[in-house]
């Protein structure tokens, strides 16, 4: 059974783009696919609607065999929470620290206050720089920290789907090796990844399958 | 003629449209307050003391003063007009049922309202609401539930602080700087407080506090496209709130003393 379903899914153009005419693709564990679009707005439109964040306009979206109804927002959050977005827009809460921001789903979740950063985020943050910046708040560091905040906010949260955008913008290079290596381990783990490079050096680096996005028409090949 | 009647029925329906979707949320953040689930229950509780010490705490050094000048400001010219025997009546009419948890309300809107507008707007813009539904956390647990009950406590303290340093800081500004007779002053405002004055205080607190909440989260929410927006919708924000204000305090009126 497939992870994610789009059935017939169609939506809008948002910003430059031309929008997603009616499509469909489905997502399941072993699934790596490369994202390719002639405009930059559709492929986020299109990882965005992977992630239940653009309702559709027409069609309907599957997970794990469930229709989603979008109407009822309460039932969408458990799914959003088994999917790691990373896309360019993916934030942080602006008024907590970094350390908060990577614990407040844990806050929410287990409903206690007193937890400490487990081990594999604390070697993260130390791997990603940010151990030392952790008790700041996103306006106080770098752009390069906010995006590494996020990445392991959404690698560590135990998700079921991976959705990369622009994965390389903003980071350092040294960070960049280092984030190839943990997507690469990820997609070997055999959990579904749609990734889009915007770069064409990384065009091709994890791509078991690609997608095309050309003048609003995807197509999966 | 037409042009008008159309810009008339148009005008009348976004209004509507706005009441309706802010009846709507103002439901679920009453129906969330309700059912209030153990996911988050302790973060909640957190964000709503964070809610209050923002609200009311930080507000006093605004309060306090604003309490004072006006207390003893209208003592004193009270105390010039009004014949002895009325004193306490018309204090507790003007000070505590009428102008007390009006200014409250101001404050309130002024300092709260905007800076809940102003956030709430940056956060739908920079996708933070989004970033708390990708962790499966429902925004109205820990985004509008905290707020509607800090700023609703904090609309009943401050009043409540409001009308008490008005009354006896007033009374004692006036008392030490003047020689008016204003002899057994605390006693007529004892005697001229009712039961109904307090309810009609606290119900005032209450439907201030939930209103201005809704009011200025729902014009942080409609903000859609850019940060541009955001200073209009704050404007907008405030300026309802205050016509919210003064229609409430307008029906209250009416209902238990007209």
């Amino acid at each position: 059974m497939a992870l994610i379903e789009l059935r017939d899914y169609a939506h809008a153009p948002t910003g430059r783009g031309k929008g997603l005419e009616k499509f469909s693709v489905s997502l399941s564990p072993g699934d790596a696919f490369s994202l390719h679009a002639d405009r930059i707005d559709d492929a986020h439109l299109f990882l965005r609607a992977l992630a239940t964040l653009e309702p559709p306009e027409e069609g309907s979206y599957f997970f794990k065999g469930e229709a989603l109804d979008f109407s009822k927002f309460r039932k969408l959050l458990p799914v959003r929470r088994r999917i790691a977005y990373l896309g360019t827009d993916a934030a942080l809460i602006g008024n907590r620290t970094l350390r908060t921001n990577l614990l407040i789903g844990r806050y929410y979740h287990e409903n206690k206050l007193d937890l400490e950063l487990s081990d594999d985020v604390q070697s993260l943050c130390r791997l990603f720089g940010i151990e030392s910046k952790l008790d700041l708040r996103p306006s106080q560091v770098a752009l390069e920290d906010i995006r590494a905040a996020v990445i392991i906010r959404e690698m560590t949260k135990g998700a079921e789907v991976f959705l990369i955008e622009q994965a390389f913008v903003v980071l350092a290079r040294w960070i960049v090796e280092k984030y190839i290596e943990m997507i690469r381990k990820v997609i070997d783990s055999g959990i579904p990844c749609v990734y889009y490079a915007g770069l064409t050096q990384y065009d091709r680096l994890f791509k078991k399958r690609d997608i095309y996005i050309r003048d609003g028409v995807v197509q999966v090949v | 003629m037409r042009d008008f009647v159309g810009y008339l029925g148009r005008q009348t329906g976004v209004r509507l449209n706005r009441y309706a979707d802010q009846s709507a949320f103002l439901y679920r953040i009453l129906r969330q307050i309700v059912v209030n689930p153990k996911a988050g229950r302790r973060l909640r509780i957190r964000i709503v003391v964070e809610q209050i010490y923002f609200t009311a705490v930080e507000a006093l050094w605004i309060v306090i003063p604003i309490s004072l000048l006006l207390g003893s400001m209208m003592i004193l010219q009270l105390s010039g007009v009004a014949a002895q025997h009325d004193m306490g009546r018309v204090t507790v009419a003007l000070l505590i049922r009428e102008f007390g948890p009006l200014i409250t309300a101001l404050i309130v809107v002024l300092r709260s309202a905007t800076a809940v507008t102003i956030e709430t707007g940056y956060m739908k813009v920079l996708h933070e609401i989004e970033a708390m539904e990708l962790q499966g956390i429902n925004p109205l647990d820990i985004l509008f539930v905290p707020r509607m009950i800090g700023l609703t406590v904090s609309m009943f303290c401050l009043i409540t602080i409001f009308c008490i340093t008005a009354v006896l800081g007033g009374y004692a500004i006036a008392w030490s700087l003047t020689t008016l007779p204003l002899q057994n002053f605390l006693s007529q405002i004892g005697k001229a407080i009712t039961g109904l004055d307090i309810a009609v205080v606290a119900l005032k607190a209450l439907f201030f506090g939930v209103g201005i909440t809704v009011i200025s989260l729902h014009y942080g929410l409609a903000v859609q496209k850019g940060i541009t927006e955001v200073p209009v919708a704050t404007s907008r924000g405030a300026v309802a709130c205050l016509f919210y204000c003064l229609a409430v305090n307008f029906i209250l009126f009416a209902a238990f003393f007209l």
